[in-house]
């Protein structure tokens, strides 16, 4: 027996199926503004991934090698920027040498970016590597698949000049290693195809380099396998990922920032979920035909 | 590090919210707003993408190297010889262009058969390497015992608060995860009752993978939405004359006059209508 249908439900119902898509996107919007301007901090919990990555890059003794590899470009830096931004500048207050490069073409200027922002940051706290010495950007190598391979085997070959044109081979940085063997830390931070599982494929599991990612939220059901394998000790994933990694080291920045309006507009879509779905299954029991 | 001047960076301030702002006026419909941003955007990345891959990659690896190499020869030093090899890539390189002439346009798939075969090669080895063998090593899990390094037995629960901590439950489920996935896409023998009765379950595993890619999805746009946002927040600045407030303004102007004198409804037809679903 189905219940007697209730007009105004009905009237609702239909509304909100035939409500156009715009209003929606206008709410997600106006919600994004809102959120962005309250000062709102909300519990963050570090999931086991994120935790295992600080902790690798908090065990880096000064001096250690990292290859830093760049593999994303403006279009996706809502998500990696903050990653990034909060990663390097752990690597430079732990004296850690940072030799960078991409596999994207727009990578190397994020780099800079990067390096000039982080850096500013930290003459306030008297911490100021220097270029070539402490840190090096290698610039962007097309390739793919072939670039990585290349670099496994010789970053001076494969980067003869950094993105500043100096000869790599009279750089003090990159004196008395050439390869794999001479770093201690992989970690690419990026947006797809070349990235994360390539550098695994090719890299890691060839050189047995030890590795983590950050990578887009996208990409990061795909990681969970690699690191159940443990050939990544670590990953993060998209904004909530480095809104983690910004608990761990006690540093809230753009990620916590963001992850109030992220956490508000899931609510949202959730909610319309939900309705939508409410709203489909009482009209069609009631013997109306939905799209 | 040098830093931009005042009038670079407010350029750069007014350019981002007005590209930005025209790109969202397409959530309002297809306009010439957008379309202008988004002809600027493939040109711009267009000439950037080759300028990038020139510098990086074209300069430094073949023509600085070959000159190298030639001044070593003119020093009289055979060393420079070694140099000359990557003579062929150019020649290699040149030799895809052919494909813009039909007649010997054949000629390109000698390089492509190159790259084809060296990609193949060198994917095989990694894939193998890390697709297969260390992902079935990293299913040879211990369903039971002392855990490794430690003197206490593996809980049967993973401890509170921490869901992806090492457990008989854990390994369970990851190994009756990938055993009826696996079984689910086995084709090489009759589905019996059985085996279809896995898969099932297989099927259901490989779904929750679909949730969680979904959900990861939805977190990943709405990061690209919360980024242009807080770029738009951080370039309200008096300084340089609230930029994202006078290019919203600048664009509903716009889009108005644009709806209200150039609009046709026969644009809208162009754009296929989504076919009616069944009910």
């Amino acid at each position: 027996m189905t219940a007697e249908p209730k007009p105004l439900l009905i009237r609702f119902f239909r509304a909100l199926l035939a409500l156009d898509r715009r209003w929606i996107f206008l709410a997600v919007g106006a919600l994004s503004l809102i959120f962005l301007t309250i000062n709102v901090r909300l519990p963050i919990p570090v999931s086991q991934q994120s935790r295992d990555m600080f902790n690798v890059i908090t065990s880096l003794p000064p001096g250690a090698r990292v290859h830093l590899s760049i593999d994303y470009g403006p279009s996706s830096q809502a998500e990696l920027w903050p990653q990034h931004v909060v990663i390097l500048r752990q690597f430079f207050r732990q004296r850690v040498k940072v030799i960078a490069s991409s596999l994207w073409a727009d990578g190397p200027s994020m780099i800079e970016r990067g390096f000039r922002e982080v850096l500013e940051e930290l003459k306030k706290e008297g911490i100021e590597p220097k270029r070539g010495v402490d840190f090096v950007n290698l610039g962007y190598k097309a390739g793919d698949r072939v670039a990585i391979a290349k670099i496994a085997s010789s970053f001076k070959e494969t980067f003869p000049v950094d993105y500043q044109g100096n000869r790599t081979a009279d750089l003090p940085i990159m004196q008395g290693w050439d390869n794999y063997s001479g770093i201690d830390l992989l970690i690419t931070i990026a947006v797809g195809d070349p990235g994360a599982t390539e550098y695994i494929q090719q890299a890691q599991s060839r050189y047995n380099v030890r590795m983590v990612a950050g990578v887009t939220a996208v990409l990061a059901p795909q990681l969970y396998s690699f690191y159940q394998s443990k050939n990544l000790l670590g990953f993060l994933g998209g904004l909530a990922g480095a809104a983690e990694y910004e608990t761990l080291a006690g540093e809230p920045g753009l990620a916590t920032r963001g992850m109030n309006t992220q956490s508000a507009v899931h609510m949202l879509i959730v909610l319309l979920v939900l309705a939508g779905n409410a709203a489909y299954f009482y009209l069609r029991l009631h013997g109306e035909k939905v799209r | 590090m040098e830093n931009l001047s005042p009038f670079t960076e407010g350029l750069g301030i007014w350019l981002t919210c007005l590209l930005t702002l025209a790109v969202f006026s397409f959530l309002y419909r297809d306009n010439p707003i957008y379309k202008l941003a988004e002809h600027v955007y493939v040109g711009v990345a267009a000439g950037y993408y080759f300028y990038q891959a020139f510098r990086g990659t074209v300069y430094p690896n073949l023509i600085q190297h070959v000159a190298d190499g030639i001044q070593l020869l003119n020093k009289g030093d055979a060393a420079g010889w070694t140099a000359q090899w990557r003579w062929g890539a150019l020649v290699l390189g040149l030799l895809v262009l052919s494909r813009l002439f039909p007649k010997i346009s054949w000629i390109s798939r000698w390089p492509m058969a190159l790259v084809v075969g060296a990609f193949a090669g060198l994917n095989l080895i990694g894939f193998a390497q890390a697709n297969l063998i260390d992902q079935i090593n990293g299913t040879f899990l211990p369903l039971g015992g002392y855990m490794t390094g430690k003197a206490e037995m593996m809980p049967f629960l993973p401890p509170a608060g921490k869901p992806g901590e090492a457990s008989v439950l854990n390994h369970i489920i990851l190994v009756v995860g990938v055993l009826t996935v696996l079984t689910y896409f086995f084709f090489s023998a009759k589905r019996s009752p059985v085996l279809a009765r896995i898969g099932q379950v297989g099927i259901a595993f490989v779904m929750l993978t679909f949730g969680a890619t979904y959900g990861s999805i939805v977190l990943a746009r709405i990061s690209l939405l919360i980024g242009r946002v807080q770029t738009l927040e951080e370039s309200n600045r008096a300084e340089f004359g609230y930029p994202p407030i006078v290019s919203a303004v600048l664009i509903v102007v716009l889009l108005a006059v644009w709806r209200m004198v150039y609009f046709r409804p026969s644009d809208d037809a162009n754009i296929e209508p989504e076919p009616a679903r069944k009910t």
